[in-house]
């Protein structure tokens, strides 16, 4: 049997499986090894629900373990006590605090006795890999910006520009709640602090215009709903591909909604509310290959005047930058942005992998895994 | 063209074609059912396919199976026009399925696979290879090659250093 057939097979196992057929012989290593195959498994598995539970109960003494339990849709509880479905992903002499996920990634930042500064670490929650990221003094996870004056921006990764994006007309920059992907469309959510209910808002033409309200979620009254509480952009909202949300919001339990079926599938306040997150459960060997080797330690570095271009737009997000911490949202996308910000030299900003650019890219670094640092 | 076309075609309103196995079998099924297969179906866009579909590395017994896959799922590209006579429901067709590929033995399964490939039918591919997924799945590497009948080619030191590139993987 031909390598090409016998990728067709090995495309449909789990990453699990894969990772074990390498070891069967020569010949499915090279096959499950090669740029094109680690790329196609990623895209035939679909992405579930990740839920991060923290550090396991016996983690007192190093090294931590940090469990995480798949979150299905099929299950109500998703966290209720029983084992099943949890398991650690990461077992690592050091703290760490997830940060985000991206297709399929997750960004880890390292704890260190008093601040963050302690470098950035991305997981591939598949093949349980583990690579260390160094991009200046401070490193930033970014999706979308979010100013004061209620303007996203965006970043066009083919013309590597940055621009204004017009939130939707009702909504005001307080009432803005996290941002995701929904089916390829930005989405925000968004709660009044005057009235009990989280709507989702759509931009119904790519680019982030056309705001459609596509969601109103009845949120049990003193439960969820605090008049003080005003999201400011900030918490997770993610969609799996079963077209389950989950929304986690800082001070809130964290929800789980139907958006096919139009009704709360559960409510949960076990989860760590700022670390619930997105994350593949396939391959992602290919996931690993995006960002293996060289590409992922240099990132791409985008073009000065886009730079320039976004300082320029969104002093304001820039701004944020400067802080230090403050991560707004999403653009719509699976980009991987780090941001170095420098005030006294400057800013950068390494985009290190964009469904595009592994897509259409061809070379060599793509077919390899992670080393562990 | 249009003479041609009236001569070969049925009552069901499809043009027939022959399909010739490589142990030199002949089928005769309908366009429909043929263009399944993309090969086929690019073939007969190009206007290849009068003399009967040569195909030289398909076996009868496996075309006999390809054939009535085919023909079994018709159904499925021709519903949205509704003129077809009755398709198979969906659930004639998942049984149907299953005990195709559940009877097969393993050779005779990776014969039906490269057909499926060769002709390009991917609902077909599709389930076969799944099929062979299926039974890979959980297995150690040891039972892997016991299964297919795979010869370690790995020295053991070589063996042993992938292992522990993911040795999670090869925990229980």
């Amino acid at each position: 049997m031909g390598d090409d057939v016998g990728a067709e097979i090995l495309l449909r196992l789990p990453a699990k499986a894969v990772l074990r057929c390498r070891a069967v012989c020569r010949s499915w290593r090279r096959i499950t090894t090669t740029a094109y195959f680690v790329a196609a498994h990623s895209r035939r598995r679909p992405l579930q629900l990740l839920g991060y539970t923290g550090l396991a109960v016996d983690s007192s003494s190093s090294p931590y373990s940090y469990v995480f339990t798949v979150i299905t849709s099929v299950i109500p509880a998703f966290c209720d006590g029983d084992d099943a479905g949890r398991r650690i992903l990461l077992r690592r002499d050091m703290r760490v605090s997830l940060r985000g996920s991206c297709d399929g990634l997750l960004l880890f930042e390292r704890n260190t006795g008093g601040g963050g500064d302690g470098g950035v670490l991305i997981c591939n929650p598949a093949t349980r890999q583990l690579v260390g990221v160094t991009v200046g003094d401070t490193v930033y996870w970014g999706r979308r910006q979010t100013d004061d004056r209620g303007q996203m921006s965006a970043f066009d990764t083919v013309s590597e520009t940055f621009r204004r994006v017009a939130p939707p007309p009702p909504v005001s920059h307080a009432d803005e709640g996290p941002m995701f992907d929904m089916h390829g469309a930005l989405a925000v959510t968004a709660m009044k602090s005057t009235e009990p209910y989280m709507d989702v808002w759509i931009a119904a033409a790519a680019g982030g215009e056309n705001w459609v309200r596509l969601l109103r979620v009845e949120l049990p009254p003193g439960h969820y709903y605090s008049g003080e509480v005003k999201p400011h952009g900030y918490g997770k909202a993610v969609l799996d591909d079963a077209g389950v949300l989950l929304v986690a919001m800082n001070g809130c339990p964290s929800f789980l909604y139907d958006t096919k079926g139009k009704r709360m599938v559960t409510e949960n306040g076990h989860l760590t509310v700022a670390c619930s997150c997105l994350a593949a459960e396939g391959v992602q060997a290919d996931h690993s290959a995006v960002v293996s080797g060289d590409r992922w330690r240099r990132g791409r570095r985008i073009g000065a005047s886009a730079i320039v271009n976004w300082i320029e737009d969104a002093a304001a997000a820039a701004e944020h930058l400067a802080e230090g911490a403050r991560i707004a949202q999403a653009a719509v996308g699976q980009a991987f942005v780090v941001a170095s910000a420098d005030p006294g030299h400057g800013s950068h900003l390494l985009l290190l992998a964009w469904k595009q650019q592994y897509e259409h890219a061809a070379d060599s670094n793509h077919g390899h895994l992670l080393h562990l640092h | 063209m249009a003479a041609a076309a009236a001569e070969a075609t049925t009552d069901g309103g499809g043009k027939m074609i022959i399909l010739i196995s490589a142990d030199g079998k002949r089928f005769e099924v309908t366009e429909a059912v043929a263009s399944q297969s993309q090969l086929i179906s690019n073939m007969i866009e190009d206007d290849c396919t009068e003399n009967g579909v040569r195909l030289p590395n398909v076996d009868g017994d496996i075309l006999t199976m390809v054939v009535d896959y085919c023909n079994m799922h018709a159904g499925d590209a021709a519903a949205a026009g509704d003129t077809m006579k009755a398709s198979s429901t969906e659930e004639e067709l998942k049984k149907f399925d299953a005990e195709l590929v559940q009877a097969l033995e393993n050779p005779v399964l990776f014969k039906l696979i490269l057909a499926a490939n060769f002709l390009n039918i991917k609902s077909l591919l599709d389930m076969t290879c799944q099929r062979v997924a299926d039974m890979m799945s959980g297995k150690t590497p040891e039972q892997m090659r016991e299964t297919f009948s795979i010869e370690n080619d790995f020295t053991p030191e070589e063996e042993a250093a992938i292992r522990q590139e993911n040795a999670w993987a090869f925990d229980d």
